[in-house]
């Protein structure tokens, strides 16, 4: 029977995919199984939220009151906590990351450049919530006694928005220095000559340099503000978790995947909780994926002088 | 202000351990177009990035001797990059004008960086770069197009009118033809002819017709050693190939006798 | 006259070293604090750091870390176990057809797993494995960390066998085997270490995620409960132990920092000797 049942599956198989062969056919479950997770999450999260859309409607994205006790779920401070963050970062890692491709590519000798590449590769992989411990431990008093020392009203334990964008601008800094360096190291050393002979200087060969690759640091970025987007364990860490809608980013606020981390363990006293953080989580996976998707499109679109070195 | 554009006294150049001049002794004399020919691999390229500083951007290059541009002793006094650009300019084998940039910004490029104009005269400086690399009239009434629009024989005249802009007393060409088709080649030789008038050129050649066609000197390298120097036609008197037949059949005779 | 351009750039130095400098700072503030307090907790407890449990909140012991590394050795060795054979299958299918819609479908799927935030995977595990079996487990953290891992092994795998030199692709396939050998038997054992770093980057990933076990696998402090219980791992000590106000928990935090930025770096290395260069995916 289950002979019969394998050609029958070949047979369709060679039919409908164009499986042609053994290989494709043994691989085919688990091909299966990683389509049938992505499927998967995005079904499940839109299941469960679907009581949330319908009860709260448009509110839920443009509301401020998240109330579990009257089973009101809005999420707009966690909404704009998270792209405040995120955006802070960004304008925080761009220049840092530039400053280091700079400094390693005009300033520094070949040798110390493929030390300063290493260093990079390794802090990419330090794991975020090693940073937020440092954010806890370092970011958030430096806020603090910045907000004693100029008297401000502002977050009492230093826990903020700034923090938060601090803490993930840190995080992402080698990835996106990473990312730029690669670009960078592959202008054509003719233009490199080029630029030389005309006698230009460090900073006027950066000008010239960037200009080639603004698609990749635009492309890089958008990237970056999409993981931004998505960061969870550092962000909760230092950024405050107070439902706030505040200008200043010396005030605490809230992501949304802080709002879900700190409300999880809530989930079963309330009825409809539930369906909210999953809700919040289906819009922060769409947001998340748009920009990480609108990013790479563009590093490969605009890198100008043609896509051959341009990664 | 001595009559001598470039002179190269006792040039030894290293790239790590291979060295790959040895003791070079020349002069170029003040606007005269003179040729650099040999064998690829005989450090013809590596002559022109010695006067312009260019080899120091390899890694591992180790530069003795004493350099001379224009009388200044580039490696030794201080002679800051500005300086050395606005003295020598450089055209490239391949063209490569910069992608990103249009056709005028490519030309301005060089003032620009060195403030050497006022915005007022940056125009008629750009036209009258591209004037003297017979550009203009092709390209007059699309300035602001991006370079990369234009021919590969167009783009290598850009390149020269970028390299022209900062007024240059010495323009190092490196096989600039080498390329192109032979009516771009034409275009360019021509365009040579009539620079050395004001400025000296110093150009790699590996064509013996071309060096005929534009130069007054040349000299021919052959494994890093200067084998012929002086007017052009006491250096190429005989048949240039057959004189570098003649010199790669002696120097493998001389290694196979000393392996 | 030119003076001005050669001061603009050496601002211009000041500010980019500025800025390299402060990447740097924290890095070192992070490894110094890590080594620094574990250093500390190492003075103290012995070798008990490593045996026993931690201490009571705001106690004077400090205690150790012995069950939550306990924990995730085999919360991690579990995920790895899952997702190393499906990651390697899926990456070997997907460099041996390049063409083809379905190929394009699951390279995309990989992609879109890559780029999800990783608390929605823990969302939709606890939804999935958690709730049906009431409670949290060892077995949903496990499955929740190969999700994340997956699809770093994916594209690690598929690189390595798409970089095999062509010579030795036909070579293989000159052999006239059923492809499915040719590639199982002849073109993976080639590339062998490409796999092997591939794993090792997918069980760096496990190590390093904080949010699909914080949904997923509770938080056991005092001992192991097996594959339907409750486990931990040492990211996860780190993100709670840090946020409490108590010094003996704080310094244990930092201990665990050192252990994790230990395995991290360690695991990049080998990677690196191996493969040469990471995709960053």
């Amino acid at each position: 029977m289950t002979i019969v049942l394998y050609h029958y599956i070949r047979v369709i198989g060679q039919r409908k995919m164009n499986i042609h062969d053994d290989l494709n056919l043994l691989s085919l479950p688990f091909l299966v199984i990683v389509l049938a997770i992505v499927v998967g999450v995005f079904l499940v999260l839109l299941a469960n939220s679907m009581t949330t859309f319908t009860r709260e409607g448009i509110n839920f994205l443009i509301g401020s009151n998240w109330s579990p006790s009257s089973e009101t779920y809005q999420i707009l401070p966690a909404l704009t906590g998270t792209f405040y963050t995120s955006v802070i970062a960004v304008l925080l890692a761009l220049p840092i990351s530039l400053g280091l491709v700079a400094f390693t590519y005009e300033y520094m000798p070949i040798t110390i450049r493929e030390t300063i590449k290493s260093s990079l590769y390794y802090a990419a992989a330090i794991p975020t919530v090693v940073y937020g411990i440092w954010g806890l431990e370092f970011v958030v008093p430096a806020v603090r006694k910045f907000i004693e020392f100029w008297g401000l009203t502002a977050s009492p334990t230093g826990q903020s928005i700034l923090a938060g964008a601090i803490v993930l601008a840190f995080m992402n800094i080698p990835y996106m220095s990473l990312i730029i360096s690669e670009v960078y190291g592959k202008i054509p050393f003719t233009y490199i000559e080029a630029m030389h002979s005309l006698g230009a200087l460090g900073y006027e060969r950066l000008r010239i340099k960037y200009g080639m690759v603004k698609g990749a640091v635009l492309g890089a970025s958008l990237l970056v503000f999409g993981k931004c987007v998505g960061e969870t364990t550092a962000v909760s860490m230092v950024v405050g978790n107070s439902f706030n809608l505040a200008l200043s980013p010396l005030m605490p606020g809230i992501t949304i995947s802080s709002l879900i981390v700190n409300y999880v363990s809530e989930t079963s006293l309330y009825n409809y909780m539930t369906g909210a953080l999953f809700a919040a989580a289906l819009v922060m996976l769409v947001s998340s994926s748009l920009f990480i998707l609108l990013g790479m499109w563009v590093a490969r679109r605009l890198v100008i002088g043609g896509g051959e070195w341009g990664g | 202000m001595s009559s001598v554009a470039v002179r190269l006294s006792n040039l030894n150049v290293w790239f790590g351990e291979r060295q790959v001049l040895f003791n070079v002794n020349l002069s170029v004399p003040l606007n005269t177009v003179y040729a650099i020919m040999g064998p690829s691999g005989s450090g013809k390229s590596t002559i022109l990035r010695v006067i312009n500083k260019l080899i120091l951007l390899r890694p591992e290059s180790r530069v003795e001797g004493r350099v001379e541009v224009m009388g200044l002793d580039i490696y030794g006094d201080s002679v800051r990059p500005d300086q050395l650009a606005r003295l020598t300019g450089m055209v490239f084998q391949t063209p490569n004008p910069f992608p990103h940039l249009s056709i005028y910004d490519n030309v301005a490029i060089g003032p620009r960086l060195h403030n050497t104009v006022k915005k007022s005269e940056l125009d008629s400086l750009v036209r009258w770069a591209l004037e003297k690399s017979a550009l203009w009239d092709e390209v007059k009434d699309r300035l602001r197009d991006p370079a990369s629009t234009l021919s590969g024989g167009q783009q290598q005249r850009l390149c020269i009118a970028r390299a022209l802009a900062l007024k240059p007393r010495i323009l190092l060409m490196d096989e600039p033809t080498a390329n192109l088709d032979p009516v771009n080649a034409a275009k360019i030789e021509e365009v040579i002819r009539e620079l050395s008038r004001d400025v000296t050129v110093i150009i790699v050649t590996h064509d013996p017709g071309q060096a005929r066609r534009v130069a007054n000197r040349a000299a021919i390298l052959f494994m890093g050693r200067l084998v012929r120097e002086g007017p052009l036609h006491s250096v190429l008197h005989d048949s240039y190939s057959q004189l570098i037949q003649r010199l790669t059949e002696e120097y493998a005779v001389q290694r196979g006798v000393s392996d | 006259m030119g003076r001005i351009r050669y001061i603009l750039d050496k601002v211009f130095l000041l500010l980019v070293t500025l800025g390299t400098a402060m990447p740097v700072l924290a890095t070192g503030l992070i490894a110094g604090s890590s080594i620094y307090w574990s250093f500390k907790a190492l003075l103290s407890e012995g070798m008990g750091l490593f045996i026993k449990p931690p201490g009571m909140p705001g106690g004077s012991e400090i205690g150790g870390l012995g069950p939550v590394i306990l924990n995730t050795i085999f919360i991690t060795g579990l995920a790895i176990t899952f997702a190393a054979p499906l990651g390697v299958v899926v990456g070997v299918y997907l460099s041996e057809n390049r063409n083809g819609k379905l190929s394009k479908i699951v390279s995309q799927a990989v992609q879109m797993i890559s780029e999800m935030p990783t608390i929605v995977i823990g969302l939709f595990v606890f939804s999935v494995v958690c709730l049906p079996l009431g409670g949290y487990s060892m077995l949903a953290g496990a499955v929740s960390l190969a999700i994340a891992a997956l699809p770093y092994i994916v594209t690690q795998v598929r690189e390595t066998l798409m970089s095999i030199p062509s010579t030795y692709r036909e070579a293989a396939y000159s052999l006239g085997l059923p492809r499915w050998k040719t590639v199982w038997f002849l073109l993976v054992p080639m590339s062998k270490s490409g796999v092997a770093s591939a794993i090792m980057l997918g069980y760096m990933k496990a190590l390093g995620e904080t949010a699909p076990v914080l949904l997923t696998a509770g938080f056991a402090l005092y001992g192991f409960y097996g594959l339907l219980g409750p486990s931990n791992t040492v990211s996860l000590l780190i993100y709670k132990f840090a946020q409490t106000p108590y010094d003996n928990y704080r310094i244990l935090a930092w201990t665990a920092s050192a252990i994790l930025l230990l395995g991290s770096l360690s695991l990049s290395y080998l990677v690196r000797r191996v493969v040469g260069e990471v995709r960053y995916a």
